[in-house]
């Protein structure tokens, strides 16, 4: 028998979970997201039309990019033709093909280009979870990919950023007071 | 009796040091198979269906190989403290 | 145009003398014949090259054919081939990268890509879908690799491009100058030279549209079966832990490190350990396309004078670092870096580098040879100023930009005994002394020393059982053993020649820690995937009957411009002089030995074990007749057998 699964209060979104401290903790970027992406939303095998990216610089760097599933979309709100369906899983909402236009006012909006617009027919597109089984969690050989809600791993990222912060800080006290001595020396 | 165990590379990808604890008068069979123990569902990267180890892991006995160039090993008797360590002669490019 | 799932479908020819573009199809039993990849190109350098091309004239191609997997989700099938007439030995030329820059060319629409003529001035080609523009690159003439791809890269705000490009080395020629693909490599026979000479400095492709597939659920399937055989497949978790670097662990226990130029069994390799490479320099586990496997590693110095310095790395490169006596992770990261920087392979440079240091170590160079330098082994300095003498060919880079085969026939004096090469390319791997089937399986490559041409690993991981129910002896599982060698080699080189076809990778999927599971992802998975994404349903044997066929074109290709039995040989150091030091320690390679293989190998490819010329039935046999005419025809006008 399946467990009552909970309504979550916030969207769920796929969300990129690395391992720091391992590595092979990482996403390795291997691109196998895109590609099963674009093959199982659009029928082929066609990385720019993928709803999930991989963005990567050197030396070593990879990180996956897509759809953060926002409370208030701003993709939605500039759609001047509504295409931006309901989909069954609560707050997440997917692309009509037969309403776009594509006109492109949601990836322009889209503050985190999740967005994509297949260069074969110049529509948009936008992660709806493959209906709450999405296909890049499933196959990630690196398994950084998880189903979140933002608050799920609220308390962990808070903890991170706190440190982060509170290096930045230090750091922040340590050059000041190195300024503060310079200044002293050369006066 | 206790047994070291060293497997290189890791073929789990992760623990390469292992100690056993053998009866006495345990063989490397007994080891091998009491590693394949610890691997459970994973004992395929150790052994054959036969449950002998793969040919391709070469056995050395306190830094002595015995195994010989046709990738079978001799069925020693081990004593506490020897060491044995599994070697993927494996090459790749 | 030929509409099969999985596949572009056309074909691009470039001409730069003429700055035209024709966009064509192949004919479409190629398609059924060679499957793609490798199998294209060594088909179409077949015809569009013979004996008396010069690899660097106008005229000569250059060919780059993604494999016929690359671009779909199949695991590991990441990998293209650049194809060229061999800058080094004269025959058979090809070079393999895991980059992107063939599926970029599928997703544009083509199965392989020809370039053709030179241009007036540096040039650069942009492939953008059906619009081939040809730009000046006299900006990046120059640049090196890094510099190179990210100037292009930068022009293009909207558009992630991928770039094939080449460093100073291919500008001037070097004899073995890489093509980059990003960070990949297509690494050797000289396709950077040659991509040089037509004064091509950068292929950038884009390309908006994808690629079908003919049964996604069967194919999804297939990629679970793989991911669970790799779980279990001990080959491979080492891979995601270590990356390539593991193999020194192989080498130490050998005893073939090949050290010194190929002289040392025993080396000092304590600071180049896998375990060095992971801890102070691995930045993480990367891959290359579609790869579950990780094992790409791009490694940096951390700390000292050269903090922040990196550069890919792969295992081969660490092992010429040895042949050249490096024995520090830091200086051996640098060389390294020098290397993949100024686009050149550190195989044939690392080569000719040992080569010219036990010159100057037996007093045949001098330093005044050497411009005024001296040149020792394992002394960082000098081999990174040599380095970059030889990409642009200053003082004794120049000669040594040759390669070891062409420097010590210049130098002459007794020099040819420490150029280690096979048909003049410069040799790879691991030290086969002691070892004669890896010897013959050098000998055999049809591009020249190379141990990815075939897997003679197979005798380290066959039963005894298993070797006389597949070669016809029970030998064949023993290192020492003769007898059924010669076929194992046969069905090797078959076998990893898929692997260039379908564009998978050779140790993710030709190596494996038994003949189960190679078998099982080389041969079965390998046909599953490709029927699933095809639609054409294709067996393993249909697969290896395929690689086949393309391999002997290659040896006919070989067989045209002159080689014979003799050129299927290694150098005779390995014969005479015993290994030093180590496991392996006074081991030679076996005449006798090495004689006997290569007499069954022939045997078993149905070519001529005295000459080693093919047998006309054998052609028959795969369906190769317009190979057959052809060499008929050059029979004809040599007055020379090429056909047995």
């Amino acid at each position: 028998m399946k467990k009552a699964v909970a309504k979550p209060k916030l969207p769920l979104r796929v969300e990129y979970q690395p391992t720091p401290e391992k590595l092979e903790g990482w996403c390795a970027g291997c691109r196998l997201c895109e590609v099963l992406c674009s093959l199982q939303n659009i029928g082929i095998c066609n990385p720019k039309a993928s709803r999930i990216r991989v963005i990567s610089w050197q030396p070593s760097v990879d990180v996956p990019v897509t759809c953060r599933q926002c409370k208030d979309p701003l993709c939605a709100e500039v759609c001047p033709v509504d295409a931006f369906v309901e989909t069954a899983i609560e707050g997440v909402l997917r692309v009509e093909p037969e309403q776009c236009i594509g006109c492109g006012a949601c990836a322009e909006a889209c503050p985190f280009g999740a967005i994509s617009i297949d260069p074969s027919t110049g529509l948009a597109g936008k992660c709806d979870l493959c209906g709450g089984e999405p296909i890049c969690i499933e196959y990630c050989p690196a398994d950084v990919l998880k189903l979140l809600t933002s608050e799920s791993n609220r308390q962990e990222k808070m903890e991170q950023w706190a440190r982060v912060v509170q290096e930045q800080k230090e750091k922040a006290e340590t050059v000041l007071r190195e300024i503060a001595a310079g200044s002293e020396q050369n006066g | 009796m206790e047994v070291a165990v060293k497997i290189l590379p890791p073929a789990d990808g992760k623990r390469q040091d292992f100690k056993l604890n053998l009866p006495h008068g345990s063989t490397v069979q007994d080891a091998v198979d009491e590693l394949a123990r610890i691997f459970g569902e994973r004992k395929m990267l150790l052994i054959n269906d036969k449950k002998k180890l793969l040919p391709a892991w070469k056995v050395y006995l306190n830094e002595q190989l015995i195994s010989s160039s046709n990738g079978e090993y001799s069925n020693k008797v081990l004593n506490e403290g020897d060491t044995l360590m599994l070697l993927l002669a494996l090459a790749g490019g | 145009m030929v509409k099969i799932a999985g596949y572009g479908g056309k074909f691009l020819r470039i001409d730069l003398t003429s700055q035209k573009a024709y966009i064509d199809s192949l004919p479409s039993e190629y398609y059924e014949d060679y499957i793609g990849g490798r199998g294209f190109n060594s088909r179409l350098l077949f015809d569009l090259a013979g004996p008396v091309t010069d690899p660097l004239s106008p005229e000569a191609p250059l060919l780059i054919a993604p494999g016929a997997l690359h671009g779909t989700p199949v695991p590991t099938a990441s990998r293209s081939t650049a194809t060229v007439k061999n800058v080094l030995s004269g025959g058979h030329g090809d070079a393999h990268g895991g980059g992107y820059v063939g599926s970029e060319l599928k997703y544009a629409g083509y199965d392989v890509l020809v370039i053709t003529g030179r241009a007036e001035k540096p040039t650069w080609v942009l492939i953008n879908d059906d619009k081939v523009e040809f730009h000046d690159a006299s900006e990046l003439w120059g640049k090196k690799i890094r510099e190179t791809q990210e100037a292009l890269k930068g022009k293009f705000s909207s558009k992630k491009i991928e770039v094939a490009c080449i460093g100073p080395a291919g500008e001037n020629l070097v004899k073995y100058a890489i093509i980059a693909d990003g960070v990949a490599t297509f690494g050797r026979t000289g396709v950077g030279a040659v991509m040089g000479s037509k004064n091509l400095k950068a292929v950038a492709v884009y390309g908006s549209g994808g690629l079908a597939i003919h049964d996604p659920e069967r194919l999804l399937k297939a990629i679970k079966k793989y991911s669970e055989i790799i779980k279990l497949d001990a080959y491979l978790p080492p891979a995601v832990t270590y990356g390539s670097p593991r193999f020194m662990w192989h080498r130490v226990k050998h005893g073939i490190h090949g050290a010194c130029n190929w002289r040392l069994g025993d080396f000092k390799w304590q600071q180049l350990s896998p375990e060095i490479f992971r801890e102070k320099h691995t930045l993480k586990a990367a891959s290359c396309a579609m790869c579950p496997v990780r094992c790409r590693r791009d490694m940096m110095i951390k700390d000292g004078e050269h903090q922040g310095e990196y550069t890919k790395i792969e295992w081969e490169s660490i092992a010429r670092s040895m042949t050249m006596g490096l024995t520090e992770s830091v200086v051996v990261i640098r060389v390294i870096t020098a290397f993949n920087e100024l686009g050149m392979d550190i195989e044939c440079g690392g080569d000719a580098i040992a080569f010219a240091q036990e010159c100057f170590e037996k007093g045949i160079l001098t330093e005044e040879d050497l411009d005024g330098d001296s040149l020792n082994f394992g002394d960082a300095e000098s081999i990174l100023k040599t380095i970059y003498k030889i990409a642009y060919r200053e003082g004794i880079g120049d000669l040594l930009a040759d390669g070891c085969y062409y420097a010590s026939q210049a130098i002459g004096r007794g020099s040819e005994k420490c150029a280690m090469h096979i048909k003049g390319v410069g040799v790879t791997a691991g030290d086969p002394r002691g070892m004669p089937v890896r010897a013959v399986s050098y000998a055999t490559s049809t591009r020249g020393s190379d141990h990815l041409r075939s897997n003679p690993y197979v005798e380290e991981i066959a039963t005894p059982e298993e070797a006389e129910r597949m070669f016809g002896s029970k030998e064949a599982a023993d290192l020492k053993g003769v007898k059924g060698k010669g076929r194992m080699l046969k069905w090797s080189e078959d076998l990893v020649t898929i692997g260039d076809l379908l564009g998978t990778c050779k140790w993710a999927f030709y190596r494996a820690a038994n003949m189960q599971y190679l078998q099982e992802k080389g041969l079965n998975l390998a046909g599953e995937f490709y029927s699933a994404v095809t639609g054409r349903e294709t067996s393993g044997d249909d697969l290896m009957l395929a690689a086949e066929r393309v391999y002997n074109i290659e040896k006919a290709f070989n067989v045209r411009v002159g080689m014979r039995r003799k050129d299927d040989t290694i150098p005779e150091r390995f014969f005479n002089e015993p290994n030093r030091g180590g496991p392996n320690d006074g081991a030679i390679v076996e005449r006798d030995k090495f004689n006997i293989i290569l007499d069954e190998y022939y045997e078993a490819r149905g070519w001529d074990p005295r000459t080693s010329l093919q047998k006309e039935a054998t052609l028959e046999r795969l369906g190769l007749s317009h190979i057959k005419d052809v060499l008929r025809k050059e029979e004809q006008e040599k007055g020379e057998k090429l056909l047995l």
